[in-house]
């Protein structure tokens, strides 16, 4: 039903329909500029690269032919926007994390969770995606193998070779916790 | 097992349930090794701040929408013949529910509801279809207070009528997001005087 309901706002939106761009922007808004910020780590900067994701979609959905799901295909191709810009853009500017994790006061582990972004972002980019994807985004692995066109096995074999690494970039504060907690 | 196959099913434990025989060994190997377990408890504990912090997206904004018009894929064919006869409809719909006007009051009144559009377009698309909602209330209420035998012509009017409403909503999006169907104003009301006399006709 949710795919039908896409195949047609896309197929007026190819014929000019604002009003079902504005639709898809209303579905997918929120799960894109989750991956918008996991990337850029700031609300300004994802803002913008959501921008540059949607008329991304708009530019290339001539090309999309239902032969995946139009979720996958965006996923995809916001994934790959959002690759190109972390490469181009080497100066890391500051987070807001910060920002974003106080209000919710959910008693949530907020050094650690700071420490886990910026640990996020030394990641080569093969661990990174993926566990940007599944950890960070929820996905599952069969649909990251779609999103990345790797195959499920290598999704999963990335994510834990992922969160060793950040195991060991993370140490000093998972010592320093566990020290607390004693 | 080696290392390497304990740490993949150590992961695997934390997103999947295990097979009764990779729990049996997972369990053995945390058993007899503090490191393993302590790996474990640092896994658990970054998956859970991982997914932390998630802003919510802001509502759709002017300067995208700015930005989606000039790269709207309105297709060639669509977009010379289709905006213009669309407006048509609109126009000739507005003429035909609402008090009459003098042609040059009606001039002004497309005009600068073209200039809003390009102004406000947010807000003139809620208004405008606002008004075409009223419209097809208009048409509806017009329909049911007519003689029965008048009724079988009225029903296909007010299937064209639909139809119209339909290209209405479509040829204000188009005004929004094409400024230049405004060269085609003239085109505009030749076609909305050949719209208003099949209504009329009809």
């Amino acid at each position: 039903m949710v795919i039908e309901e896409e195949l047609i706002w896309i197929k007026k939106i190819k014929n000019g329909h604002s009003q079902s761009f504005g639709q898809l922007y209303s579905r997918y808004a929120d799960k894109l500029f989750g991956l918008c910020f996991r990337y850029t780590g700031n609300k300004s900067d994802a803002e913008d690269q959501l921008q540059e994701v949607f008329l991304k979609i708009l530019q290339k959905i001539d090309s999309f032919r239902a032969q995946s799901s139009f979720s996958t295909w965006a996923y995809r191709l916001a994934t790959n926007h959002l690759i190109n810009f972390s490469t181009r853009r080497k100066d890391t500017r500051e987070s807001d994390l910060a920002e974003v994790l106080e209000p919710a006061g959910d008693g949530r582990d907020v050094p650690l969770a700071l420490a886990l972004e910026a640990a996020v972002r030394q990641l080569p980019e093969g661990y990174r995606r993926v566990f940007i994807l599944h950890d960070q985004e929820g996905f599952k692995h069969e649909e990251i193998a779609e999103i990345l066109e790797i195959n499920a096995g290598t999704s999963r074999s990335q994510l834990t070779r992922a969160r060793l690494a950040l195991r060991e970039i993370l140490k000093p504060v998972l010592e320093q916790e566990t020290e607390v907690a004693r | 097992m080696n290392d390497l196959e304990m740490e993949d099913l150590l992961s695997k434990s934390l997103d999947e349930p295990l097979s009764a025989d990779e729990s049996a060994r997972l369990d053995a190997a945390m058993a007899q090794s503090a490191e393993l377990r302590e790996m474990a408890r640092d896994l658990m504990a970054i998956k859970a701040v991982a997914a932390a912090g998630r802003p919510q997206a802001p509502p759709l904004s002017e300067q995208l929408l700015e930005r989606v018009a000039a790269t709207a894929p309105i297709k060639p064919g669509l977009r010379r013949y289709w905006a213009p006869m669309a407006l048509a409809a609109a126009a000739a719909l507005i003429f035909f529910l609402m008090p009459p006007q003098t042609p040059q009051d009606e001039d002004t009144l497309l005009q600068d509801q073209l200039y809003q559009a390009q102004a406000h377009a947010g807000q003139f698309r809620m208004d405008y279809h606002n008004r075409i909602t009223a419209m097809e209330g208009l048409a509806v209420k017009h329909l049911s207070q007519l003689p029965a035998k008048q009724a079988i012509s009225y029903s296909e009017r007010l299937g064209f009528i639909n139809r119209m409403i339909g290209n209405c909503e479509d040829a204000v999006d188009s005004a929004i997001l094409r400024p230049e169907t405004h060269a085609g104003l003239a085109e505009v009301y030749d076609a909305k005087v050949t719209l208003l006399d099949l209504i009329l006709e009809a």
